[in-house]
């Protein structure tokens, strides 16, 4: 096999001209590396994205409705022809109260099909009342698995109470947490939502769908937010409309129908109530009525009761009286017979007998029953022959002859017969007949009072009598009488009776009257309650269907921007790179080429054909290139995107990292870096080729010699020492050189100024925003209706202004809206400084002031409408009256008037203060907060802290940026100045030779590297505030806008290590120089 | 005591395994004022011999004496100072700055030195009034020589070395340049050392060394020099 010498000498030169080869192999390195790896941090980012989303199975399309959403609207989305999948689900904003705070937080159902979230720590939950948050609500509450939140009156949901059993992680929130929270806007509490939270369908007690997620077909396959994929979701998008229309009218025809069956059931329902009421009043009137005539008819019988019963007492009375007066009489009477008795008695005094003694025996002796003692009784007792006539008595009745003895008794008068009758031979006749004698005697006597007694009898009897009269009528007075109680008392239990039924009648009559007012005015209530439904029923939202894409998704669209910037920024960024590499590696080339004129020549001579002598430096370029820049690509298509993506982590949270492996980039890097690098090396070549063999083997010609124009201005050049004026010579003689280092040392200034001015952009927004515009060091939300003016007149502060802020969009963008109270003192608050002259703006009426970014955005001028939607979707169109610098988000501002005639009803729910002594802010904050007046406060010093933290992750793309410049600019000057002393090395040694110093040696060289690093320098800060302008645009955020100033600092820092860098790349030299063989002087010239 | 004394002088170059000696026990004298030419075929040791007496390399072993000092264990610095001052040095290629016009050439050899000559004045002992101003490049290889020497004696060196001195000059301008270095000698009293390996100008020195491999062959001292203008080869 022939060998190929040309490759032996192509390969040894790599070895023997190692650091030019090395050079060459650096630069080839970091042109490619940094393209690549640049180039490639966007399509990594974007394949990270869908691969994560693609594995989450996210969606491409999200329906919302005013009205909801329905079962038949997921079947209506199903059938379009671009659907893949359609799935209902739910959410809902909610006040969560945990310990002390309150925070608004999204609340969404699990879904297992569309959007899979992953819990990270805990369990799903599964009951109704168990949820997972995100681990960032943990952290900033100092919540734990295991607690539980509670929701602010929420009927959406089944429990109030929820339970935390894990933490979980969403595709549908891509943004970190590790800087700060906000998941998007909302009509609660701060407008801002807090955290996303997720609790299993079952908690959801609502009958509709909140949200449909679609994804189309095919679209997965697409990368997210390529071309493809856009055109299949718009396609989509465009068949959804179609059906969007009919499906809103059915919607609003269902709820319509479905509210106006409920309010004409509960009008029907309510009616046919109020009628059964209104009977059953009625029913109770009637009976009410009854029991009035009852009533009264009891009245009436009673009083006619009462007025028999007085007559009858009356009546009874009169009787009474007559018996009193009987009694009397009688009593009377009886006094009357008692005193004759007595009487009588006194004459009785000699009988042994008292009168009523006598009255029987008197009965008795006419019944002829009266026994001896009577007879012996009726013999006074002071007679004279007393004793005698009691023993004749005896002695009678010793005879038997008692009876005539009686007959005497009764009949004195017939004593002779009665004596005649009695025989005289009878013993004792004779005392007998004078006993009878004297019986009759005393008998006379006896007949006497007999008569009296009689009458005295009689007397008695009469009165007897008539006593037993008067006790008969008495009795039956009494009786009377009692019969009369009885009926008295009949009739007053009758009245009682009567009169409990009374109040008891007024009683019902009182409630009655009362059902009765009630039942109107709960008919009328009912009535305004149905009319105020049918009015609502009028009021039914507009049944609007929201379409969203994932670019709706801010977090989404966000990360594409973000993306996008790193894209935009690798098309500026590594072209300076390339263009410097591709510089250096000319002159490195050409120089070798120059060199190699004499062996070219041999070559030549020798009769090599041009093309085997340019295979040489092809094989030597094109080996350096090619493994430089395969070197470099590997390095930029793993680090570089990896060390971005890191960075990244910081403001998003995907978890997944994967590299693009598309090596499109890496064909196109090492084409470039080929053809370029190559291509130099191929026209260095030509241009010596095109020389003759003989003009070859003769040494070039050195550079000559020539004056330059200063030397025509002799009091400027005979005032600069002789070997300065080598040095402007010098710089004169190696133009290309001399050219090509002040464009190296520009791009490495210019791209090391860059990574400052990008970072000065950023770092100093926060002191900006929080120090010259927003003048104030707290703001408070605060709740609703509350008098901010007695709250906030405290004396730990010296300044406070009452706002409404308001959200809504500006186009896409989302915008606050900031309304004050007041516009006295709104400058010690918020400063409106125009953007173009730095005027202080004031707001007038009907007129808004926005801010600098969002005019830019928005393509808006003084003067223009602006088009803006409030957080309850009215659109409103309002003129601008001015633009004012701010960095941090987008504002309107408007005063009180223009937002109350404008948008909708103010009260201040966002105060603004500032304190006395700084030290008490938060002491005075958390007062506001436990006191319940405000939701929650954030102090400007927090929010400076957390944006300074983005801030730091900035530092690391600085810090990478010039790294790289610093790698770059070493590689340029260390590979000048090679060249340089390479060119130079005679004169170098002659110079030696002629007893310089090393000094003296360095100081002739390095004073032309020190003033073209100065050239370098000053065009290289002017070039880099150009390019660090450009890149601004490119990377500059949609809601931020960055500070189109650097600071002096930076170009001090950029300048000083390009300084640096030329120091040790001339310390370097000087070890090289000091290196350079005198010997060299004397060879000849090769 | 001559003015420059070589005293078994070694010089010994390592090239990794292998050992070059190119100098071999190497002694010479020269006296002051002299003219030497220094003759030998390549590789004999008369650059390395040069070298060492122009302060530009220093010896393995042996011992160098100039004008009585030791040049011997010289440190760099002192090497540097005895190059500014002592050695004034002519090259084959001349060695030009090339962006420097004559004059300047020869003032940036003069601005290092205490005790040096009048630049002009020596321009135009060698016969360059009229050119001082001119480049290198606007120069013929015998004026940019001539350019040399003046930037050489300008000096006032105590040695003027001279390597090859007619090496890349045709035959005319060469003796031309050897006559000017032979008055340079004859009139200024300037000790001159020509290397050369053109055997035919030994006539014109008062002592020849000549060497091979790395040693000294032969030193003949000639009382009576050849005018260079007598010399034809």
């Amino acid at each position: 096999m022939k060998k190929n010498r040309i490759k032996t000498t192509s390969v040894r030169e790599i070895k023997s001209s190692f650091k030019r080869f090395l050079s060459l192999l650096v630069m080839s390195l970091l042109g490619v590396g940094v393209f690549v790896g640049i180039s490639m941090a966007a399509p990594d980012m974007m394949k990270s994205l869908d691969t994560y989303y693609d594995e989450a199975n996210y969606y491409d399309i999200k329906l919302i409705s005013t009205l909801g959403l329905t079962e038949e609207d997921v079947l209506a989305v199903g059938k379009l022809e671009g659907v893949d999948k359609v799935v209902g689900t739910f959410s809902k904003d909610v006040l969560v109260k945990e310990k002390d705070n309150e925070s608004v937080v999204k609340v969404l159902a699990i879904n297992d099909k569309l959007n899979k979230v992953s819990i990270e720590k805990g369990k799903a939950p599964t009951k109704a009342n168990e949820l997972v948050v995100e681990e960032a609500m943990l952290k900033r509450n100092n919540l734990k698995i295991g607690d539980e939140i509670t929701f602010s009156n929420d009927d959406t949901f089944k429990n109030d109470k929820f339970k935390i059993v894990g933490t979980v992680k969403s595709p549908l929130y891509i943004s970190s947490t590790t800087t700060y929270n906000n998941r998007g806007n909302t009509n609660l509490g701060t407008g801002k939502i807090d955290y996303y939270a997720y609790v299993s369908e079952s908690s959801f007690n609502i009958d509709y769908y909140t949200e449909l997620y679609v994804t189309v077909k095919r679209a997965k396959e697409k990368e997210t937010n390529s071309e493809d994929y856009n055109d299949l979701i718009d396609n989509t998008l465009d068949e959804i409309k179609e059906i969007q229309k009919n499906r809103e009218d059915v919607r609003y025809e269902e709820i319509y129908n479905e509210i106006n069956d409920e309010i004409n059931k509960e009008e029907e329902e309510g009616l046919n109530k109020f009628l059964l009421y209104k009977n059953e009043l009625d029913s109770a009137k009637s009976k009410l009525q009854n029991g009035k005539y009852t009533l009264d008819q009891t009245k009436k019988l009673l009083d006619n009761s009462l007025v028999l019963l007085e007559n009858n007492k009356i009546k009874l009375d009169k009787g009474k009286n007559e018996l009193d007066l009987a009694k009397e009489k009688l009593d009377k009477a009886k006094t009357e017979i008692d005193q004759n008795i007595n009487l009588f008695n006194e004459k009785l005094e000699n009988y042994n007998i008292t009168f009523d003694e006598l009255v029987i025996i008197l009965e008795k002796l006419e019944n002829n029953e009266v026994a001896k003692e009577d007879i012996i009784k009726l013999i006074p007792t002071d007679a004279e022959n007393y004793d005698q006539i009691i023993i004749i008595i005896d002695k009678i009745y010793e005879l038997g002859i008692d009876q005539k003895l009686i007959e005497i008794i009764n009949n004195p008068e017939k004593i002779d017969e009665i004596i005649a009758s009695i025989p005289e031979d009878s013993p004792y006749y004779e005392d007998i007949v004078e006993g009878l004698n004297y019986v009759k005697e005393n008998i006379l006597k006896l007949d006497e009072l007999k008569e009296k007694v009689n009458l005295l009898v009689k007397a008695k009897e009469d009165y007897e009598e008539r006593l037993n009269k008067y006790n008969d009528s008495l009795n039956q007075y009494k009786e009377n009488y009692k019969l009369y109680e009885t009926a008295y008392n009949e009739y007053d239990s009758g009245k009682q009776e009567y009169s409990k039924a009374l109040v008891t009648y007024n009683n019902n009559l009182n409630l009655y009257n009362n059902n009765l007012k009630e039942y109107y005015e709960s008919r009328s209530f009912f009535e305004t309650e149905i009319t105020n439904a049918k009015k609502k029923l009028e009021e039914i939202p507009e049944s609007k269907w929201y379409i969203y894409d994932r670019l709706d998704n801010s977090e989404y669209s966000n990360y594409i921007n973000d993306s996008n910037s790193i894209a935009n920024l690798s098309k500026v960024f590594p072209s300076i790179f390339f263009i410097v590499a591709v510089l250096i590696s000319l002159i490195s080339m050409s120089r070798m080429v120059e060199d190699d004129r004499m062996q070219i020549g041999t070559l030549k001579s020798l009769g090599f054909s041009n093309k085997h002598i340019r295979l040489k430096y092809l094989l030597y370029s094109g080996i350096a290139t090619l493994l430089g820049g395969i070197l470099g690509s590997l390095l930029g298509f793993y680090l570089l995107p990896m060390y971005i993506w890191n960075i990244y982590k910081m403001l998003f949270d995907v978890p997944i990292f994967v590299i693009d492996y598309d090596i499109t980039y890496i064909i196109i890097g090492l084409l470039l870096a080929v053809i370029c690098i190559c291509g130099t090396t191929l026209l260095t070549v030509k241009k010596v080729l095109k020389e003759k063999p003989s003009d070859l083997m003769r040494p070039k010609a050195p550079a000559k010699g020539k004056r330059v124009i200063l030397e025509k201005m002799p009091f400027i050049w005979n005032n600069i020492s002789f070997s300065n004026k080598v040095t402007i010579r010098n710089l004169f003689r190696y133009k290309k050189r001399v050219l090509m280092t002040v464009v190296g040392i520009l791009g490495c200034t210019s791209l090391m100024l860059a990574g400052f001015g990008i970072r000065d952009a950023i770092v100093d927004i926060p002191k900006t925003q929080y120090g010259s515009i927003f003048k104030f060091d707290d703001m408070a939300y605060m709740k609703e209706n509350k008098d901010i003016h007695s709250i906030f007149n405290d004396e730990s502060i010296s300044l406070y202004l009452g706002t409404k802020m308001d959200t809504g969009l500006a186009g896409k963008y989302s915008i606050n809206i900031f309304v004050p109270e007041s516009t006295d003192n709104l400058s010690d608050i918020v400063e409106l400084k125009s953007i173009e002259n730095g005027k202080k703006l004031e707001l007038e009426d009907n007129k808004i002031i926005i801010s600098d970014k969002l005019s830019q955005l928005t393509k808006t001028k003084v003067g223009d409408k602006l088009l803006l939607t409030d957080s309850n979707n009215v659109r409103h169109e309002l003129v601008i009256s001015g633009i004012c610098e701010n960095y941090v988000g987008h504002y309107i501002f408007m005063n009180k008037e223009t937002y109350e005639k404008n948008i909708g009803k103010y009260d201040n729910n966002v105060v603004y203060y500032k304190m006395k002594d700084l030290d008490k802010e938060e002491e005075f904050s958390s007062k506001i907060i436990e006191d319940k007046n405000a939701m929650s406060v954030i102090s400007v010093s927090s929010t400076m802290k957390t944006v300074d933290d983005m801030l730091k992750s900035l530092d690391s793309v600085v810090v990478i940026l010039i790294f790289l410049s610093a790698a770059l600019s070493f590689v340029v000057l260390y590979n000048l100045s090679y060249i340089n002393i390479n060119e130079r090395k005679r004169e170098i040694a002659t110079l030696k030779v002629l007893g310089f110093t090393h000094k003296e040696v360095d100081n002739y060289i390095t004073k032309e590297t020190i003033i073209l690093t100065i050239i370098g320098i000053v065009l290289g800060l002017m070039f880099g505030t150009y390019l660090t302008g450009v890149i601004v645009d490119t990377v500059e955020i949609e809601s931020v806008r960055f500070i189109r100033n650097i600071n002096l600092i930076s170009f001090i820092i950029s300048s000083v290590m390009t300084i640096f860098f030329t120091i040790v790349v001339n310390v370097i030299t000087h070890f090289t120089l000091k290196k350079i063989d005198m010997i060299e002087s004397l060879k000849s010239v090769e | 005591m001559a003015y420059i004394e070589f005293k078994n002088v070694n010089k010994i170059y390592k090239m990794g395994e292998v050992e070059i000696k190119a100098l071999n026990k190497t002694s010479f004298e020269i006296n002051r004022g002299e003219l030497v030419v220094i003759l030998g075929p390549s590789g004999a040791g008369k650059t390395t011999c040069l070298n060492i007496l122009g302060g530009m390399d220093t010896l393995t072993s042996g011992k160098v004496l100039v004008d009585g000092k030791d040049i011997t264990n010289y440190k760099e610095k002192d090497l540097i100072l005895y190059r500014r001052n002592d050695i004034g040095f002519v090259f084959q290629f001349y060695n030009l700055v090339q962006n420097l016009t004559a004059l300047e050439n020869v003032e940036l050899a003069v601005q290092l030195c205490k005790d040096h000559l009048d630049p002009k004045t020596i321009l135009n002992k060698v016969g360059l009034k009229s050119r001082i101003d001119n480049f290198p490049s606007q120069l013929s290889g015998g004026e940019q020589q001539r350019v040399a020497i003046a930037r050489a004696i300008a000096k006032n060196p105590k040695l003027l070395l001279c390597d090859e001195p007619t090496g890349a000059l045709d035959y005319k301008t060469g003796k031309q340049i050897l006559k000017l270095l032979e008055e340079t000698c004859r009139k200024e009293k300037m000790t001159v050392v020509i290397i050369t390996h053109n055997a035919a100008i030994a006539p014109m020195a008062d002592k020849l060394i000549k060497f091979k491999n790395g040693a000294v062959e032969e030193i003949i001292t000639n009382k009576k020099p050849k005018s260079i203008d007598e010399i034809e080869w």
